[in-house]
C-alpha cells in the first residue's frame, strides 16, 4: 500500500515534483481488496491442492493430477465442454446478429428498451425457474411431444431434454445478451452513410452485408462470441439442471471429484483449467477489443 | 494606518513533468484590503494555475502564499477562508438555489435560522428576490441567474479573499459588461479582496483596481489599468491590451530628457515619450487612436495607401499601408477624409504617446 | 440523434429483421411464460394447456409462506434467507464498491490498472471454482460462518456490476463541484457525503438492485455453500425439481419472474432517466 500512496497525484494536476496532499487511497481500495483478496485466495487454494497429494492436499506434493488430466476420459471431457462452449458461441452469435440490427436500426426507443429487457430476463431470471418452463415445452410429456404424437401417433417421439440439445438451449439462451451488447455497438459505429454510399455505387444490401456490414461489426461480434465461450467453457447449473446425468462438462467434474469421488487434487486441477481459459479468454477479448480502438483511430 | 495586504504571494513556483514546464515562474504578488486585482493573460500563462494554488487546489513547488498575513502552506482549501466562482460556475446541480447558498454556512455549522437570514441577504445582494428563487433548481435559471446564484454562494461565507475564475466567461458581451459593473458596484459596498483571472482585458479593465499581465508563468507587468494600456513595457502587453502599431527602430538618433528620437524602418524619423537601453530590435508601438490621418501631406508624416476603411461604434478606422510596407490601423472619431480604398494618405503620430519598447 | 434513413428500415429486409427478432425473443422467453400459464392452472399435473385458470396454486403457496404449517415446507425460510442474503449483498457490494470506485474515478496512481483488472476478474472466474474453494476454505476453519458464507461469495461476482455502474455515475460528476464545495469549507469526508454521494445515487442504487437480483436468483455458489440452516430460495426449488413436483412450485416461480421483472423496470428507468439527461 504505502509504494501506491506515494505515488498518488490529484487528478488534474499530472505529475507533481512537490509533497503534496494525499487522500487515502489505500483506505479507500481496501474494502473491495478484501473480496478480490478472498478471490485470489480461492486461486490460490485450487492451486496448491492441485499439486498436492490425494488425501495429503496441503501437505504433499505431487503432479499425479496433472497426469490424470491427460486419461481419456477426461481428456474427451474437456474437449467436450469445449466443443459445447465453442458451438453455443457461434448459435449465440449467429442469433444476436439480427436482434442487434434491430437494436440499432430501430427508431423507438420503447421498442428497444423491450427487446433490452426482454434479451436480459433469460440471463437474470433464476435458471431454476426457466429450467421448470423448458420441462414443460420439452419434456417426454412436453408441449411439443404433446403436439408431434397428436400429429403423428408416436409415443414420445423426441428426446430433447436431459441431453446435449437441451443443454446447448440452455446456455445459448442464458447468454445471449453477453452477444447482443458488443455486436449492437458495433453496428451502431458504423455510418449509415457507407451503406448509403454502397447503395448509391450500385451494392445490393447482400453484398452491402458482405462487404461493409459484417466486416465492420465482426470485431464486436467476435468479442461476445468470446465472452459467451468463456461463459459457457464453466457451465455448471445448466447441465446439471438441463443436461440429467447424461451430459458432463469439466465444472461438473470438478463437483464430482471434489465431492462424491473424493480425489481433490484432480477436481482442483481441472479448477486451475478452467482459470486458465477464463484469463485466456479475457486476455483475447481484451486484445479485439483494443486493436478494434486502435483501428477505430 | 497601513493595512496588512490580504494577500502575499512570494517567489511562487509551479513546475510539471519534473521542472521540465514551468507554469507558474516565481512570482510575486499582493492584494490590498478593498482591491480587485486582475491577472489578464492568454490561456495557458498560469494564471489559472496561480489561482488553484491560491485557494488550495493545487500547491506549489516552491514559494509561499499567505493570507491575512499566514502562511497558509499545508492547509486544505476548506480551512482557507478564500471563496473562490468558477468558471463553470459549479453550482450543485442536486440543490435548491437556497440549498446552494446556504452550502457554505452549513459547513460552517451555523444555526438553521442564522443561515436562512444570511441566505436571503445574500440573494438580494446578488438581486435575485429570495421569495422567487429561492426554492428554484439550477436548471430553470438562465446563464445570468446562474452567475449570481454562483457570487451569492461565495460571498455569504464572508471569505477573506475571493477569486474569481473567468465565471463570465460564457456571457455575451452586453450581459457580461452589465455584470462586471455590478460586480464592481457589490465589491465596492463590502470592500472585498478580489483576484479576478481573466483573459478578457475589456472585463478586467472595468474592473479591476491593478492589473496583472502574465505570459508564460511570469508576471510581465503591473499596475493600473490606465497605466499598463498607457504605458505598456513590451510589444507583448500592448498587443494583449488592444490593437497596437508596431515599426521597427533601425536607429536611435537621440535620447534626451527622457524623450527620444529614432529612425523606424518605414523611413521615418518619430519622436516618442520614453527613453531607455533598447538594444538590438526595439520597436516603436503606438495604438490605432494615436494616430492623426490627413489627406495631404503635413510635413514629417508617413506616406501610404488606404486598404480599407470601416465605421463602427461611432469609431473610423483605415489599414494603411506604408511606403516601406509597414501596415498599420488609424482611428479617430471624426471622418478626417473621405478616403476610401486606393487613396493615398499622410499619418502623423501622437509624439506624446508613441512609446519604444524591446523586442 | 441522426435522422432515419431509408437504409435497412424499410421493405423485406426489416421485415425479416423484425420478424427473425420477435420470433427469437419469443423462443428466449418461452420457458419463462410457460412456468407463468401453467402457474395458473386448475388441476393437479402440470399439462399445458390448463384444463382451466384458476389461483387455487397461489392459494396454496399463501399457505405454504404464512399457514400453520410454514415452517415444514421450508418455503418461508428460504424465501427470508435468499431476501435476507441479497440484501446482505447489496450492502456489501456498495460499501466495498463505492470508495473504490471514487478512487479509480479520481484518482491517478500506481497500480490502478492492475487494480481495474482485479476488479473485472469476478466476471470471468468460473463460479464452480469459486464456490467450491470457498467451500473447502469454510470447512478448513471449522468456523460456523452462517449466511455470510454465501453472501461473501455473492458479493465477490456482485462488485463488479456494482462498481460499473457507480463508476459510470461519478464520472458524470464535475470535479469542479467537489472542488467548489471545498473552497466553501467541505471537508474531504464532508464533499463525498454531500456531492459525489447523492449525485451518484443513481448509479449506485441500479448498481446495488443489480446486485440484489444477482444474487437472488443465484444457484451455483449457493448450490455448494448452503447448510441446513441456511437454504436459499434457490437450492429450495432445485430440491422440488428433484422431488414433489407440483403446480404450486410454478406458482412460486412465476412470483419470481414478477419480483425480478419489477427490479429489471426499476433499473432500466434509473439507467434510462440518466442516459437520456447526458
Amino acid at each position: 500500500m504505502t509504494a501506491i500512496e506515494s505515488s498518488i497525484t490529484p487528478l488534474q494536476s499530472m505529475e507533481n515534483d512537490a509533497p503534496i496532499r494525499k487522500p487515502q487511497i489505500g483506505l479507500l481500495l481496501i474494502p473491495s481488496g478484501m473480496l478480490i483478496g478472498l478471490l485470489l485466495v480461492c486461486a490460490l487454494v485450487v492451486l496448491r491442492m492441485s499439486v498436492g497429494e490425494r488425501d495429503a492436499e496441503w501437505t504433499g506434493w505431487s503432479l499425479k493430477a496433472y497426469v490424470q488430466l491427460a486419461s481419456a476420459r477426461n481428456i474427451g471431457i474437456i474437449i467436450d465442454t469445449i466443443w459445447m462452449a465453442l458451438l453455443s458461441a457461434l448459435i449465440t452469435t449467429l442469433v444476436a446478429f439480427p436482434i442487434a440490427l434491430f437494436l440499432t436500426r430501430t427508431t423507438s426507443t420503447l421498442a428497444r428498451r423491450v427487446v433490452l429487457i426482454a434479451i436480459l430476463l433469460p440471463m437474470i431470471i433464476s435458471l431454476l425457474v426457466q429450467s421448470f418452463g423448458w420441462m414443460a415445452i420439452l419434456g417426454p410429456n412436453g408441449l411439443l411431444n404433446q403436439a408431434i404424437s397428436a400429429a403423428t401417433g408416436i409415443e414420445r417421439p423426441l428426446s430433447l431434454l436431459f441431453n446435449r440439445t437441451g443443454v446447448l438451449l440452455g446456455l445459448v439462451q442464458t447468454s445471449i445478451p453477453l452477444a447482443v451488447l458488443p455486436a449492437a455497438a458495433a453496428l451502431r459505429s458504423i455510418p449509415i452513410s457507407l451503406e448509403e454510399a454502397a447503395n448509391v455505387l450500385g451494392a445490393n444490401r447482400i453484398r452491402t452485408y458482405r462487404h461493409i456490414i459484417l466486416p465492420l461489426a465482426w470485431p464486436g461480434m467476435a468479442a461476445g462470441a468470446i465472452l459467451v465461450f468463456g461463459f459457457n467453457t464453466g457451465a455448471f447449473a445448466v447441465p446439471l439442471l438441463l443436461g440429467g446425468l447424461k451430459v458432463t462438462t469439466i465444472a461438473v467434474v470438478i463437483r464430482d471429484q471434489m465431492g462424491s469421488l473424493s480425489n481433490w487434487p484432480l477436481g482442483a486441477a481441472l479448477s486451475v483449467l478452467l482459470i486458465l481459459l477464463a484469463l485466456a479468454v479475457q486476455s483475447l477479448n481484451r486484445l479485439i477489443v483494443r486493436t478494434n480502438a486502435e483501428i477505430k483511430e | 494606518m497601513e493595512q496588512n495586504p490580504v494577500l502575499e504571494i512570494r517567489n511562487l513556483s509551479r513546475t510539471f513533468a519534473h521542472g521540465a514546464v514551468r507554469a507558474v515562474d516565481q512570482i510575486d504578488l499582493d492584494v490590498q484590503p478593498g482591491e480587485i486585482v486582475s491577472i489578464l493573460g492568454p490561456s495557458g500563462c498560469g494564471k489559472t494555475t496561480t489561482m488553484r494554488i491560491i485557494a488550495g487546489l493545487d500547491l506549489p513547488t516552491a514559494g509561499e502564499v499567505r493570507i491575512l498575513g499566514k502562511n497558509v502552506a499545508g492547509k486544505p482549501p476548506h480551512q482557507r477562508n478564500v471563496g473562490l466562482v468558477f468558471q463553470s460556475l459549479a453550482i450543485f446541480p442536486h440543490m435548491s438555489v437556497k440549498q446552494n447558498v446556504a452550502f457554505g454556512l452549513r459547513m460552517q455549522g451555523l444555526a438553521r435560522n442564522l443561515i436562512e437570514a444570511k441566505v436571503a441577504k445574500a440573494l438580494e445582494l446578488v438581486q435575485l428576490s429570495p421569495e422567487k428563487f429561492a426554492g428554484r433548481r439550477p436548471s430553470e435559471l438562465s446563464g445570468g441567474q446562474l452567475q449570481r446564484v454562483a457570487l451569492a454562494r461565495t460571498l455569504v461565507t464572508e471569505p477573506a479573499l475571493v477569486l474569481f475564475d473567468e465565471p463570465m466567461a460564457a456571457l455575451d458581451r452586453r450581459l457580461r459588461d452589465y455584470m462586471a459593473v455590478e460586480l464592481r458596484s457589490i465589491q465596492k459596498q463590502l470592500g472585498l479582496a478580489a483576484v479576478y483571472v481573466t483573459h478578457d482585458q475589456e472585463t478586467a479593465s472595468m474592473m479591476s483596481d491593478r492589473v496583472i499581465i502574465m505570459n508564460a508563468g511570469k508576471i510581465l507587468q503591473a499596475g493600473t489599468p490606465e497605466e499598463i494600456y498607457e504605458t505598456p513595457n513590451s510589444k507583448f502587453v500592448s498587443d494583449f491590451l488592444g490593437d497596437t502599431n508596431t515599426l521597427r527602430i533601425e536607429r536611435v538618433l537621440e535620447q534626451k530628457d527622457g524623450k527620444s528620437l529614432v529612425q523606424t524602418n518605414a523611413g521615418v524619423t518619430i519622436r516618442v515619450a520614453n527613453s531607455g537601453d533598447i538594444g538590438e530590435g526595439a520597436f516603436v508601438i503606438f495604438r490605432p487612436e494615436q494616430t492623426i490621418v490627413y489627406p495631404a501631406d503635413p510635413g514629417g508624416a508617413f506616406e501610404g495607401e488606404v486598404v480599407s476603411s470601416q465605421f463602427r461604434s461611432g469609431l473610423h478606422r483605415w489599414q494603411i499601408v506604408l511606403r516601406g510596407g509597414n501596415k498599420l490601423i488609424a482611428q479617430s472619431t471624426e471622418n478626417r477624409l473621405a478616403s476610401s480604398a486606393g487613396d493615398t494618405v499622410w499619418v502623423t503620430i501622437d509624439p506624446g504617446k508613441a512609446r519604444i519598447v524591446r523586442q | 440523434m441522426s435522422m432515419p434513413t431509408a437504409t435497412g428500415r424499410f421493405g423485406i429486409e426489416w421485415q425479416l429483421v423484425k420478424g427473425i427478432t420477435c420470433m427469437l425473443l419469443a423462443l428466449m422467453l418461452a420457458p419463462i411464460c410457460m412456468v407463468l400459464v401453467i402457474s395458473f392452472t386448475s388441476g393437479e399435473t402440470l399439462q399445458f394447456p390448463p384444463p382451466a385458470l384458476s389461483l387455487r396454486w397461489y392459494q396454496e403457496v399463501w399457505t405454504m409462506l404464512v399457514g400453520p404449517d410454514a415452517g415444514i415446507g421450508r418455503l418461508r425460510e428460504s424465501l427470508l434467507v435468499s431476501l435476507e442474503i441479497a440484501a446482505l449483498t447489496s450492502l456489501v457490494c456498495v460499501l466495498a464498491g463505492v470508495p473504490t470506485s471514487y478512487a479509480l474515478v479520481r484518482y491517478r496512481f500506481a497500480g490502478k490498472t492492475v487494480i481495474e483488472e482485479l476488479i473485472g476478474l469476478p466476471v470471468v472466474f468460473p463460479a464452480v471454482v469459486l464456490g467450491i474453494a470457498l467451500l473447502v476454505l469454510v470447512s478448513a476453519s471449522d468456523l460456523n460462518f452462517g449466511i455470510f458464507q454465501i453472501v461473501a461469495a455473492h458479493s465477490i461476482i456482485g462488485l463488479p456490476f456494482l462498481m460499473r455502474n457507480c463508476m459510470a455515475a461519478m464520472r458524470g460528476i464535475d470535479p469542479m463541484l467537489e472542488e467548489a464545495a471545498m473552497t466553501l469549507g467541505a471537508s474531504a469526508p464532508k464533499v463525498f457525503r454531500e456531492i459525489v454521494l447523492p449525485l451518484a445515487s443513481g448509479g449506485i442504487g441500479s448498481g446495488a438492485i443489480l446486485v440484489f437480483i444477482l444474487s437472488f436468483n443465484e444457484f451455483t455458489l449457493s448450490y455448494f455453500l448452503y447448510s441446513v440452516d441456511v437454504f436459499p430460495l434457490s437450492i429450495w426449488l432445485f430440491q422440488q425439481a428433484n422431488t414433489s413436483f407440483s403446480p404450486a412450485v410454478f406458482a412460486v416461480s412465476s412470483l419470481i419472474v414478477v419480483v425480478n421483472v419489477a427490479a429489471v423496470l426499476v433499473v432500466d428507468a434509473v439507467i434510462g432517466s440518466r442516459g437520456s439527461a447526458a
